[in-house]
């Protein structure tokens, strides 16, 4: 299947060839129709210029992007007629009402059948009652949307969404989500998704990149990542003296902790956790409670981001 | 009022003013400009003038002066939108500051930027056009005076319009300025103005500060009657403004009209 | 070059004209009250009620100014609305070029100027009995000309506010006022210095409003100013083109294009 979007060895720096700051440095990746991939990174980490180079809005040091097998370059119109953004620092115009503003983009994009697309997005993000105000005059959660159905109008083959819930009520939020994900399924829409949620990209992406200092560090899926990192904490409430497993782990080099008398946490790769947890039976110690945590994508994100992460 | 915090405010614009290149703009550019574009102008007209009036004086005189209410009445008010655009508004009210110290400090600020505008305009007008400030007269004072608090009562009423309707009526910051000139006989006597407009033009104090300011460049003195008329409603038409601002602030505050507008 | 997209801008403008009290102040009120200041004046240099000879040439001066004015601030201010909404980017990551938008904006411009040409020749018809539909054939000809003149003047201004960041908003409608003094708007530029009467030999409006002046005081049709204007807007937009084009490739590169919407 043709990659509805590839990027190679994209590269920007800004300021002068010698003493400049590179933003982006060498990035690679490409995004097939109806996948989701999760960019992620702290900020500076080049996450933002990587998405408005994508659109054109700043022109790379080095690199190629092309969109449907075509570079992006020579063929910018017919590029972005298929795609769209979405972000809270890409607004529309603010003393001009939903409808006019939706009117005018479609008209951009040459949708057809205009108010039926209007009325059907209007609907889906729930904002039919806003349609004739002043867009300045609408709460920022209602801006959000309003973006989003800006973003849907042309029936994209590519959403760029930057933090597209950042500034919604958890409901929205899900609403939102739920939107992207049927949106993928039915129709087969490939997502670029920036988010500062750890928990809602682990639950959206099929893909997630890592992004520091200019570098993609990390890329796979969100169980694979977590996997690479490995470690999972197993907090064992026992009964009986604590001296007997205090032995045992340190005669085994378990990494632990003891935060209250008769509770130990023990950090370990996923699968020794059953070897720990027989070793610890078969040295007579009643264990009364298990918990085990499995580590998220937000872990994943700090390991990275402090630097203990090996690819 | 705690001066400590009418300094902050103070302080505060003059950090912000320092930070943007181009209010300087506000300050030395247009003043410079208009006059080089007035004098210019009127260099011309003295020249195919039917009168024997030196045009020149008079109606760089009258671009100088206007400068006071023109600064004056945008200023304020300007200082005002930037706080709301940047939206901190809410955190200036949400520290003990009050909005009379708030005023203070935005007015003291405004009244630094008219000097340096005044003197600059004087130093251009003075090496190109021998205009100077001894052309006024010790009648300078006054009318710089009046024309100034003029601006204030205008732009009080503007922001108060502001808070209250937000946006759409920012544009006033700018008209008021335009609605006035004409009226206010800045460059043509009173009797210039068709007769429906001479009416009108005799309830602004301006247009007696610049009818007295060109009798006094003929050098046919002042009419203190005329100058005691125009003070009178200046102060009349600023306590109004005032107790309007205040009202209106106070209304805004009650139903939460700047966040919502904001 | 997308006619379709082009329709959508002015549709845009259009929406935009119709909530924004500020475009309306601007083009109807600013030129009526510029130009009855400037009947005023003509009125007053005449020294009677009939306006004169240089008076005529004031008023039909202003009229025609407005040309340059409006189609000017069209260009600059409708890029500096997206910027201010923060929409400029959503609009350049649609299919729509830099081409597109401005050629949008132009025409735009064209109408309001247009609107604000024909109101002010009638404010100067009612107060003073000047017509300049007596230029007859030629007027169309020289409200093109002077609006060339302002999309070329626009075109070099939008690119240094790119370069500038919309900090430098207020070049947008300040900077064209040099025309006055230069391009021989209200006098003919031999009262001018030497030097500066080179430098107003650049300008078009320097030989359209010599040709606007011969004609409606003369009774002469100076073809040859008419032809030579042409040519020096053909060059002023070539020039303004040139510009924007190198201000918009360096700020795509620099990273300055992306946060003009901040």
């Amino acid at each position: 299947m043709e990659p509805i979007l590839t990027v190679s060895h994209l590269s920007k720096r800004f300021g002068s060839p010698t003493h400049g700051f590179v933003a982006v440095d060498d990035v690679s990746f490409t995004l097939r129709e109806g996948e989701i991939l999760g960019l992620l990174g702290p900020n500076g980490a080049g996450k933002t210029t990587t998405i408005t180079m994508l659109l054109g809005l700043i022109l790379p040091t080095a690199g190629d992007i092309s969109y449907f097998g075509k570079p992006f370059g020579s063929h910018r119109q017919a590029s972005l007629a298929r795609i769209n953004f979405a972000s809270s620092y890409a607004q529309v115009q603010s003393k001009v009402t939903v409808r006019q503003n939706l009117l005018i983009y479609a008209g951009l994009y040459a949708v057809r059948d205009t108010s039926r697309r209007i009325a059907e997005l209007l609907r889906l993000l729930e904002v039919e009652d806003t349609a004739d105000q002043l867009f300045w005059k609408l709460s920022s959660g209602q801006k959000t949307r309003v973006i989003l159905a800006k973003a849907l109008i042309n029936r994209p083959r590519l959403i760029l969404l930057d933090e597209p819930t950042s500034s919604l009520d958890p409901d929205i939020a899900a609403k939102v989500i739920d939107i992207i994900k049927t949106l993928q399924k039915k129709e087969g829409v490939a997502i670029l998704y920036t988010s500062h949620n750890m928990r809602e990209v682990e639950e959206v992406c099929d893909r997630v990149m890592i992004m520091s200092h200019g570098k993609i560090v990390a890329e796979d899926t969100p169980l694979e990542l977590t996997k690479k990192i490995g470690n999972a904490r197993v907090t064992v409430t026992f009964d009986g003296p604590s001296e007997k497993v205090f032995s045992y782990l340190n005669a085994k080099q378990y990494r632990h902790r003891f935060p209250r008398g008769q509770v130990v946490a023990v950090d370990l790769p996923g699968k020794a956790i059953p070897k720990l947890l027989f070793g610890l039976a078969n040295e007579g110690v009643w264990l009364t409670d298990i918990d085990i945590e499995k580590p998220g994508l937000e872990e994943v994100f700090l390991s990275i981001t402090k630097g203990s992460y090996e690819r | 009022m705690n001066w400590h915090r009418v300094g902050a405010m103070v302080l505060k614009n003059q950090y912000a003013f320092r930070r943007d290149v181009f209010r300087i703009f506000d300050i030395f550019w247009w003043p410079a400009f208009q006059l080089f574009i007035w004098g210019l102008f009127s260099t011309y007209l003295a020249s195919a003038s039917a009168n024997r009036v030196n045009l020149v004086t008079v109606l760089l005189g009258g671009i100088i002066i206007w400068t006071f209410f023109d600064r004056a009445s945008k200023d304020i008010s300007l200082a005002l939108i930037d706080e709301l655009w940047n939206k901190n508004f809410i955190n200036l009210f949400s520290s003990p500051l009050t909005v009379s110290e708030y005023l203070m400090g935005v007015v003291l600020i405004s009244l630094l930027k008219l000097f340096i505008s005044a003197a600059f305009m004087f130093l251009i007008a003075g090496a190109f056009y021998s205009v100077h400030i001894t052309t006024f007269g010790w009648y300078f004072v006054p009318a710089a005076v009046g024309l100034t608090l003029m601006g204030w009562t205008m732009s009080l009423i503007v922001q108060a319009c502001i808070m209250r309707w937000g946006h759409t009526v920012e544009v006033f910051i700018w008209a008021i300025a335009t609605l006035v000139q004409p009226f206010s006989c800045v460059f043509y006597p009173l009797r210039a103005l068709p007769e429906w407009a001479q009416t009108l033009a005799r309830a602004l104090p301006t247009t007696y500060l610049f009818e007295n300011m060109r009798s006094n460049m003929m050098g046919q003195g002042i009419i203190l009657s005329q100058l005691g008329l125009s003070f009178g409603l200046n102060i009349l038409y600023f306590l109004v403004a005032l107790w309007f601002f205040y009202r209106t602030f106070a209304y805004a505050k009650a139903q939460g009209l700047i966040i919502k507008n904001y | 070059m997308s006619a379709n997209r082009i329709v959508y801008i002015l549709l845009h403008t259009w929406y935009h004209f119709i909530h924004s009290m500020e475009t309306w102040v601007d083009i109807f009120w600013n030129t009526t009250v510029n130009l009855l200041i400037f009947i005023f004046i003509a009125k007053l240099i005449a020294g009677g009620s009939a306006v004169g000879v240089e008076g005529a040439g004031l008023i039909l001066g202003m009229v025609f100014w407005n040309a340059v004015w409006v189609g000017q601030y069209n260009v600059t201010i409708g890029a500096l609305w997206e910027m201010w909404s923060k929409s400029f980017n959503t609009l350049f990551i649609t299919p729509l070029t830099m081409e597109e938008f401005i050629v949008g904006q132009m025409i735009s411009g064209a109408l309001k100027s247009i609107i604000a040409v024909v109101i002010s020749a009638l404010v100067a018809y009612w107060l003073t009995g000047l017509s300049v539909i007596t230029l007859g054939w030629m007027l169309p000809v020289y409200v093109f000309e002077l609006l060339a003149f302002s999309w070329g003047i626009g075109l070099m201004v939008l690119a240094l506010i790119m370069r500038l960041g919309t900090d430098a908003a207020s070049l947008s409608w300040s900077l064209v006022f040099l025309v006055q003094p230069f391009g021989g708007v209200f006098y003919a530029v031999t009262v001018l210095p030497d030097a500066l009467q080179k430098i107003a030999a650049l300008f078009p409006s320097t030989y359209i409003f010599a040709a606007i002046r011969a004609q409606y005081l003369d009774g002469v049709l100076e073809t040859g100013n008419t032809w030579r204007a042409l040519g020096l807007d053909a060059v002023w937009i070539l020039l303004g083109y040139i510009a924007l084009r190198l201000a918009l490739r360096q700020t795509l590169t620099s990273g300055a294009f992306a946060r003009l919407s901040e």
